[in-house]
């Protein structure tokens, strides 16, 4: 550092005050001149409600328009995704997967940092009645088959982690939600993961530890999402892919 | 990753056969012993820009020099959404850095001027002359003013802009469809076969009538058109339909084909009024999209034919008029190929691998092309069209697996096809110029 370009300790620290001030003006000239609207959250009575019929979808309509509307057509033949790309459906609660296309059509979701715009228009060319059929639809699908680029190796390293957590880092342990094999588990709403395609489950956790997605009520998911790393995120993705069914899908 | 001739010259030294030099066919090895051989590309469109970055990816050793004199590119491709506000012109504007950093192209913002095929030289305004190897020109498309009374450059400039290349006409046909009266008549003049971007003209009508239904519902859009067909025109009249009442009396979209009398004769600037052979045409915008022909650097170069395009070697994309030049793109006679970026990508990949496989001493291989084009009907309304290409007998002919967007009752059909669109444009421009 030479005499010219700073004077004093003193002067150095007015002048990181002003570039700190400076930052904050122009932070705010620049939101004031683009405003973001935040993205939306759910209020736990709010989704209870939107979810009170999920109940009475029919599995047979669900089945059409799982064709009509091309949601096959990335999803996979039966809600079960032949993709590295796109989640498998099947095997879910019909309240996860309903809450999922309310959550598209609220525009909370995010994947691979954008907006999720084939999803969020798809969503909302649905009423919440199509909604529960398709819902009903793949719930009754059994659960996804073990994608096959699942990594048995990097999967062993990431049961410890799912199901007993990490005290030292103050992680819980997935399981304690998802279920004890990631069939879902402490609310119908909660995902269940077991077979679940490992980029998807990479994205959608990345997703929550960039605040991307507020899909999750009290942000709870962001909480826990925080303190893990891409590593851990990567052994819990093929650990719950690899806990998927063995047999062939139908 | 380009090789330079030092770091071959290095590898040889040090006895490292390996992997890079491995790849490279003998023949070319020979070449860059003597020397490297240089590849001037003159216009940095879709085209030149999709040839230079290409060329590296051919053939890594070359000297690679692009010659555009403006530091900016913006695409016609999507610039009827900036027409009604759905982008902006910053959205559809392009930079040549990542040719220069990463492709290590060595861009020069210049104007070629002059051009002697038998030194093998551009004359540049600036840098003065350049020597080649291979030229490659990629010159667009120019327009024909003075066929029709009443239209010339200056009304194209003021009162009937065809908003036909991106920019300036793009924010005045914008500005003149703000400012139409209510209730107003914006009428759009097709032009005649061959053109660039061939649904172009018929998704413009479509979404300007889409921006009336929102702002100027009274409005009406009229097409004059010299041709009875148009690509995609099924699915185009299916979109209208269904949004914007076609075939209805209070259709917001008029279509009047060659044989309803939708040829223009005359126009009168002054009055804003279109005397086709249907008859007179009042009205208080007039986005006049004149017919066209091979850009006016591939005239001065003398490449075109006497119908203003220019012919090619098909299978290499060499002029059939002058040798050791290639044209690419909306310019050349491109037969059952339409006009347009996709096309002109598609062709430059195939001739800088002619170009590669010339300058090596092999053959060239037999081209496999494609041309994919979306249009929006609307802005959750998607109509496409996909073509393969192969050429026989030196004429490019499309293959049986060919299509166009069916009609289903599926909702999801048009608006999966307008959200892939979204996605098309950004992944296509990158294949240009990222």
């Amino acid at each position: 550092m030479t005499r010219s370009t700073l004077h004093s300790p003193l002067t150095a620290l007015k002048t990181v005050a002003l570039v700190l001030f400076a930052g904050v003006c122009g932070f705010a000239q620049a939101a004031a001149h683009t405003p973001v609207a935040p993205m939306p959250e759910w209020e736990a009575a709010q989704l209870e409600e939107a979810l009170a019929n999920v109940s009475n979808g029919n599995a047979k309509e669900g089945e059409r328009l799982n064709h009509f509307l091309y949601c096959s057509a990335c999803h996979g033949d039966n809600g079960n995704s032949q993709s590295r790309n796109w989640p498998s459906l099947t095997g879910q609660k019909p309240d996860y997967i309903m809450k999922t296309l309310l959550d598209y059509q609220r525009d909370m979701r995010r994947d691979h940092y954008r907006k999720a715009y084939v999803m969020n228009r798809m969503s909302q060319l649905l009423s919440p009645p199509q909604m529960a059929d398709l819902a009903a639809y793949y719930a009754q699908q059994p659960a996804p088959v073990v994608p096959p680029q699942t990594d048995l190796k990097l999967a062993k390293l990431g049961a410890r982690l799912a199901l007993q957590g990490d005290d030292k880092r103050g992680i819980t342990a997935c399981a304690a939600c998802h279920g004890e094999h990631g069939e879902s588990g402490i609310t119908p709403d909660t995902p269940a993961l077991a077979g679940q395609t490992p980029e998807y489950f990479i994205q959608a956790m990345q997703m929550y530890k960039a605040g991307m997605r507020t899909s999750d009520i009290g942000g709870v998911m962001r909480m826990f999402a925080k303190n893990l790393s891409d590593r851990d995120i990567t052994v819990l993705a093929h650990y719950y892919a690899s806990l998927g069914s063995r047999t062939a899908a139908r | 990753m380009p090789l330079t001739r030092r770091e071959l010259i290095r590898a040889i030294g040090a006895g490292a056969l390996t992997l890079p030099l491995s790849a490279l066919p003998l023949s070319a090895l020979a070449k860059t012993r003597d020397r490297t051989a240089h590849v001037v590309i003159v216009g940095g469109g879709i085209g030149g820009a999709t040839a230079a970055k290409y060329l590296r990816l051919a053939a890594p050793q070359l000297r690679i020099t692009l010659v555009e004199p403006e530091k900016r590119f913006m695409t016609c491709l999507r610039s009827t959404d900036v027409v009604v506000g759905h982008m902006t012109l910053d959205d559809i504007t392009f930079t040549y850095d990542a040719l220069r950093a990463k492709y290590k192209i060595n861009v020069v913002h210049d104007r070629a001027i002059g051009f002697d095929p038998n030194a093998k030289t551009v004359q540049l305004d600036k840098a003065g002359k350049m020597s080649y190897d291979r030229l490659i020109v990629s010159p667009g498309i120019d327009f024909i003013y003075g066929d029709v009374e009443g239209y010339h450059r200056e009304a194209a400039e003021t009162t009937m802009p065809h908003a036909w290349k991106a920019g300036a006409q793009t924010l005045r046909l914008q500005k003149q469809l703000q400012a139409m009266p209510q209730g107003g008549t914006f009428v759009l003049v097709a032009p005649p076969n061959p053109f660039r971007c061939p649904p172009g003209p018929y998704e413009r009508a479509s979404l300007v009538a889409e921006w009336c239904q929102q702002h100027n519902p009274a409005a009406k859009v009229i097409i004059l058109d010299p041709k009875d067909a148009f690509t995609k025109d099924v699915p185009f009249k299916k979109a209208w339909e269904r949004l914007y009442g076609y075939n209805t009396p209070n259709s917001m979209i008029e279509w009047v084909s060659a044989s309803k009398g939708g040829k223009v004769k005359r126009v009168d600037a002054a009055s804003k009024t279109i005397h086709a052979e249907a008859g007179e045409f009042k009205a208080d915008v007039i986005n006049y999209i004149p017919p066209q022909r091979a850009g006016t650097l591939a005239f001065r170069m003398g490449l075109t034919n006497k119908d203003g395009w220019c012919p090619v070697n098909r299978r290499t994309f060499e002029s059939e008029i002058v040798k050791d030049v290639h044209v690419i793109g909306d310019a050349v006679v491109g037969d059952t190929m339409p006009k347009s970026g996709y096309s002109a990508n598609s062709q430059a990949k195939v001739a800088v691998q002619a170009i590669a496989d010339l300058l090596a001493g092999r053959e060239p291989g037999e081209p496999s092309m494609i041309n994919v084009c979306y249009s929006l009907a609307g802005q959750n309304y998607g109509v496409s069209i996909a073509d393969i290409f192969k050429v026989v007998d030196n004429r490019i002919v499309k293959l049986p697996a060919s299509g166009v967007s069916p009609i289903t009752d599926s909702p999801a059909q048009p608006l999966l096809e307008a959200v892939y669109q979204r996605n098309w444009h950004r992944t296509f421009a990158n294949d240009c110029f990222a």
